[in-house]
């Protein structure tokens, strides 16, 4: 077995796969072996993603669909079985991208809980009930879901984001014990990493960049391919096939309590 | 030494100072309510069952303005939201959306509650205290929704903290053992109930008036506002966590 293949022939479908953390995750799962199926929003970010995943030799296809839809999410679960002859593993890396923006907890409005609520909440669920039995027919099945340690430490920037991301713990925690006796392992992944978003406003507020960066044992934010994208590979192959529940931190140190 | 620095009875901690309990498809308002009262409180207890008024933010705050005419502007706040039927087992992958969303619906009770307390505290500080079952430290089979709203209702709680804490707002997160939560969640084990518990240190799990009540009057009393965002176990020693 070629050891940087460590999902050759595994079929993974990834939510919010256009950019950011959720491209990164895709295009390290393609070089590990596995079918990619990106699930996006818009269709030109799917393909762009795509291209580059064949572009080194890999496999994969493109979805059209919202997270938080389970008829279309449903669609999405189909392609990837339809066209790969199965599901092994689904990542749950959605957001809206409201997440990112600060809000005082006593202004938020049923509105603002619901932009993200549907999607980070909402389409953990629907993604898990979709991907189940797939998951469990699966010698390898892992669902993973993209958490924050926004969610650990209760960040004070948005307390919606704080809120589902914790919650996010909790539905790891017990998925994995109800999903166990299935032989489906369920991650939590907890990551910093530096993404198109975060970018424009550190280069908008360079003095921000600097003292947030001097939070980080390791001094700098994550790579989304290199550092968060590889990790899950490594989280979802067999060399941590023993790991369950956890909500793993790829932080570069950040939050080490 | 300034009045607010004297010793206080452990019996009188919130002499001369109003609390609201404000408890959502759940038993325990009243009798946790009766304790705030042996610690010398006056208590409002504001309640609701499963479908009534925590479903929305208007009846929060409505609920909440007919109990400050009773008691007067809160000192303390205790809520915990969890509807029954988020407390019966079941397999995620065969519940459907209205089923998963219940835990939307207990994280947005808490929302409302957390956004009604701020309103009467904003110009005078004070302590609020959310309450959740043990379970939701570990997790547990056949509860996704009930752990997930409850570990959501924990984070939301250190936001709060960390962004009212400079308004003298405390703001924590209180466990109580799964039965004194819920009756139903009983001898629930993370892995289901044929397992039994854990085995439980105290030998015995903290009850609401002897036990948890008075650690509910510490954070709502002077010598307790320097506690915030944290997340108190008070499962008698079960798991130990963090």
């Amino acid at each position: 077995m070629n050891p940087f293949k460590m999902l050759e022939g595994r079929t993974v479908i990834i939510t919010g796969a256009g950019t950011g953390i959720g491209e990164g995750i895709a295009l390290a799962m393609g070089a590990a072996g596995a079918n990619v199926v990106l699930v996006v929003r818009r269709r030109e970010a799917g393909e762009a993603v795509l291209a580059k995943i064949v572009a080194e030799g890999g496999r994969g296809a493109v979805a059209m669909a919202d997270a938080a839809s389970m008829t279309q999410m449903a669609a999405a679960v189909d392609l990837a079985v339809k066209t790969f002859g199965g599901l092994d593993i689904a990542v749950h890396n959605a957001n809206n991208p409201a997440s990112a923006m600060p809000v005082a907890l006593d202004a938020v409005t049923d509105a603002d809980w619901e932009a993200q609520a549907g999607v980070a909440h909402g389409g953990a669920f629907i993604l898990a009930k979709l991907a189940h039995p797939h998951l469990k027919r699966s010698a390898h099945g892992c669902y993973v879901l993209l958490a924050s340690a926004f969610g650990l430490h209760g960040a004070a920037m948005n307390p919606i984001y704080s809120a589902l991301k914790g919650a996010d713990r909790g539905f790891v925690k017990s998925l994995a014990r109800e999903w166990g006796p299935d032989g489906i392992c369920v991650h939590g992944v907890a990551p910093a990493a530096a993404t198109p978003p975060t970018e424009v406003f550190f280069n908008q507020h360079p003095q921000i960049r600097d003292q947030f960066l001097a939070n980080f044992p390791l001094g700098r934010m994550g790579r989304p391919r290199e550092d968060i994208g590889a990790a899950v590979v490594a989280l979802c192959s067999d060399r941590y096939a023993y790991i369950t529940g956890q909500t793993v931190r790829m932080d570069g140190g950040l939050f080490t309590a | 030494m300034t009045a607010a620095d004297a010793p206080q009875s452990a019996t009188t901690v919130l002499a001369g100072r109003s609390a609201m309990v404000a408890v959502s498809g759940l038993d325990f308002g009243a009798v946790l309510a009766g304790g705030l009262e042996a610690a010398g409180a006056r208590v409002a207890l504001i309640g609701d069952d499963d479908a009534a008024g925590f479903a929305s933010r208007a009846a929060v705050d409505r609920a909440f303005e007919a109990a400050v005419a009773r008691v007067g502007i809160p000192d303390l706040v205790v809520h915990a939201a969890a509807a029954r039927a988020l407390r019966q087992p079941a397999k995620l992958a065969a519940m459907d959306e209205v089923e998963f969303q219940r835990a939307d619906r207990a994280l947005r009770a808490t929302l409302y509650c957390l956004q009604a307390a701020h309103r009467q505290m904003a110009g005078r500080g004070g302590a609020i205290v959310v309450v959740g079952p043990a379970m939701s430290l570990v997790g547990a089979r056949d509860f996704v929704p009930l752990v997930t709203a409850s570990e959501g209702q924990r984070s939301l709680v250190k936001s709060a903290a960390r962004q009212w804490g400079h308004l003298g707002i405390s703001v924590n997160w209180l466990a109580a053992a799964n039965e004194r939560y819920a009756g139903e969640l009983e001898g629930m084990a993370p892995e289901g109930p044929e397992l039994g518990p854990p085995p439980c240190a105290l030998g015995r799990r903290p009850g609401w008036a002897a036990d948890i009540a008075p650690v509910v009057a510490f954070l709502g009393s002077a010598a307790g506002r320097s506690v915030t965002g944290a997340s108190i176990n008070l499962d008698g020693g079960d798991w130990m966590t963090p």
